[in-house]
């Protein structure tokens, strides 16, 4: 998005430490965060003031600038949660209890049954405490953002993001951070080191260094699915359930992607990328093999994250805001 | 005559956003056919029960969509979140009803919308798998098996009408209505069906009031009750409806002392 430029504006995209660039620039193209001030950013960075910068160093001033903002957003995120205790105290508690709750579930399914598609009992209650931890991580990083968009663009706010001089999916995708969710992880890693160690399982380092790494591209997948079932929205924002509707198609990945296959092609296009992006790595853990849908994984979440951004901006195309 | 206008009127509002409504019917809809498929691949391997076939397997999870559609309430959120804390509460008080009464009428439009979504979908699948439904025919196990449904929709309203009261009393009690819910959706049969689960959690279950809103009225439809047992189950939800009524009472008498409200 465009923006007009003042005169006299220093090296945009930088943390301006003085509060009097809000007399040069127009309030709503300002970015506050913490009473520090960021500038707008429009990609013709250092031509202002007459340097020319190789595409290199301006795509590491981009990502500087963008980790230290996170950084912000991180600190702000921690402290809007802190303010309200008791709320994040209900909230780890409601969590651990949702995460404890898919250790329950799988258990009690498979408590008469040895195994299921290929998949020994140990192995799906392994799967099943995998998806704790990504879950854990995807509504860490992602899912109260989406929430916070179906909302946004329900209100007509969307407006005001659009406004500020940060690129908008970033801004909608990262600006808030459920630390409550932390605590998931935590529990699901501790879970699966007792339950290995209950069971007597081990595993081998090449499985779970592949575990870690294909974790990435699991939640990369799985962002990407929700960005993009979220843009949705622009065109249809009373359909704000369609977060709860996301969540429960999330709840597939508890089961091996085997089951899934069997179902009709047409309903398999929808639902199999979210159940590659938690059987994946605990295959590759359990397995310590690298088998086909190792491929798959990386070609979709590379394709999906395309696809989502793709489809993010032609969506704010049509946005028409509350007004109009 | 003017009860049916008020539940008309708001059956119309709900019906606006059918959309909506549609999408809360898939939520477990979606969950209940991915189990479905488990089972499917996992009943080969599972220790021998006579009762646990594919086809009472789909039967019992495609009712637990409709009766959970048709009878399982969730007005906690509504009293708690809006009427309590936001201060809706006032506009019920000024009515010739009682609140308790008031938010039944408006939850019933709901239960009917999203129980025909389920009527629907059962009478669709059933001509396409008929073997695969299995339903009681007889007169006497359907005529037993309503007062049991409309048992178990009072049951769930109360319930969770109490929960919903909790916050006269509590600032923030989302996360507590989230910890019933796991408790209900285990201990109801919403996970399997109670016989399957280990012997303590059967026990457990019988006495709690959760098996009562959901897990009874399935088997009864089903037919898998015996007439003395489904009497004994009305019973049961009898009591507990007592009690769960008794509860509210409290609650309501104690808890609006607390409310305040201001306004011009």
């Amino acid at each position: 998005m465009m923006l007009i430029k003042p005169e006299n504006h220093r090296h945009s995209g930088e943390e301006c430490n003085d509060d009097s660039r809000i007399k040069i620039l127009d309030p709503s193209i300002l970015f506050r965060i913490n009473n520090r001030v960021w500038c707008q950013n429009d990609g013709k960075q250092g031509q202002d003031n007459g340097q020319k910068h190789n595409l290199l160093k301006q795509f590491f001033n981009q990502y500087r600038r963008y980790f230290s903002l996170y950084k912000e957003l991180l600190r702000f995120s921690f402290q809007n949660f802190i303010v309200y205790r008791a709320h994040f105290i209900n909230s780890v508690f409601a969590t651990v209890g949702w995460g404890a709750f898919q250790f329950i579930w799988i258990e009690l399914l498979t408590f008469r049954t040895r195994s299921a598609f290929g998949w020994s009992k140990n192995e799906l209650v392994v799967l099943a405490i995998s998806y704790i931890i990504m879950m854990g991580i995807l509504h860490f990083f992602f899912s109260h953002n989406m929430s916070r968009l179906s909302r946004i663009i329900n209100k007509g706010e969307l407006d005001f993001l659009l406004l500020k001089p940060v690129d908008s999916q970033f801004l909608v995708s990262f600006y808030i951070q459920n630390y409550p969710n932390l605590v998931r992880v935590i529990l699901g890693i501790t879970l699966l080191f007792v339950y290995l160690h209950i069971t007597h399982l081990t595993f081998t380092l090449i499985g779970w260094i592949g575990f870690i790494c294909f974790i990435f591209f699991g939640v990369t997948l799985l962002y990407s699915l929700w960005m993009f079932y979220c843009t949705f929205l622009i065109w249809f924002p009373r359909l704000t359930n369609i977060i709860d509707f996301l969540f429960t198609i999330d709840g597939m990945a508890r089961y091996p992607s085997e089951m899934i296959k069997k179902l009709n092609p047409i309903i398999l296009f929808f639902i199999l990328p979210f159940t590659l992006s938690v059987a994946t790595p605990v295959k590759v853990l359990v397995r310590g093999s690298f088998d086909g849908d190792i491929i798959y994984l990386i070609i979709i979440s590379v394709g999906m994250s395309v696809v989502s951004r793709l489809f993010w901006l032609y969506a704010l195309r049509h946005y028409t805001s509350a007004s109009s | 005559m003017r009860l049916f206008r008020i539940v008309s009127l708001h059956l119309q509002n709900i019906f606006h956003h059918r959309l909506r409504s549609f999408v809360w019917f898939l939520i477990p809809l979606m969950n209940n056919l991915t189990v479905i498929l488990f089972w499917s691949g996992a009943i080969k391997n599972t220790s021998q029960n006579a009762a646990w076939t594919m086809s009472t397997i789909t039967t019992y999870y495609f009712l637990l969509t409709i009766i959970n559609s048709m009878l399982n309430s969730y007005i906690q959120e509504d009293v708690a979140e809006f009427d309590i804390k936001q201060g809706d509460l006032v506009r019920y008080l000024t009515r010739p009803f009682p609140y308790y009464w008031i938010k039944f009428i408006e939850e019933i439009p709901y239960r009917i919308l999203q129980g025909s979504y389920g009527i629907i979908l059962i009478i669709i699948f059933s001509f396409f798998y008929k073997n695969y439904i299995i339903i009681s025919n007889k007169p006497i196990i359907i005529l037993l098996s309503i007062p049991i449904m409309i048992l178990a929709l009072f049951l769930s309203f109360t319930l969770k009408m109490n929960l919903g009261l909790s916050a006269f009393w509590f600032k923030d009690s989302r996360s507590f209505f989230e910890l019933v819910t796991i408790i209900i959706i285990i201990f109801s049969g919403g996970v399997m069906p109670l016989f399957l689960l280990p012997q303590g959690l059967q026990t457990i279950s019988s006495i709690l009031p959760f098996a009562y809103t959901a897990y009874f009225p399935i088997l009864s439809l089903q037919g898998n009750l015996s007439y003395i047992q489904l009497i004994r189950v009305i019973g049961i939800q009898c009591l507990w409806l007592a009690v769960f009524i008794a509860i509210n009472r409290i609650m309501w008498k104690y808890g609006i002392k607390q409310f305040t409200s201001f306004g011009q």
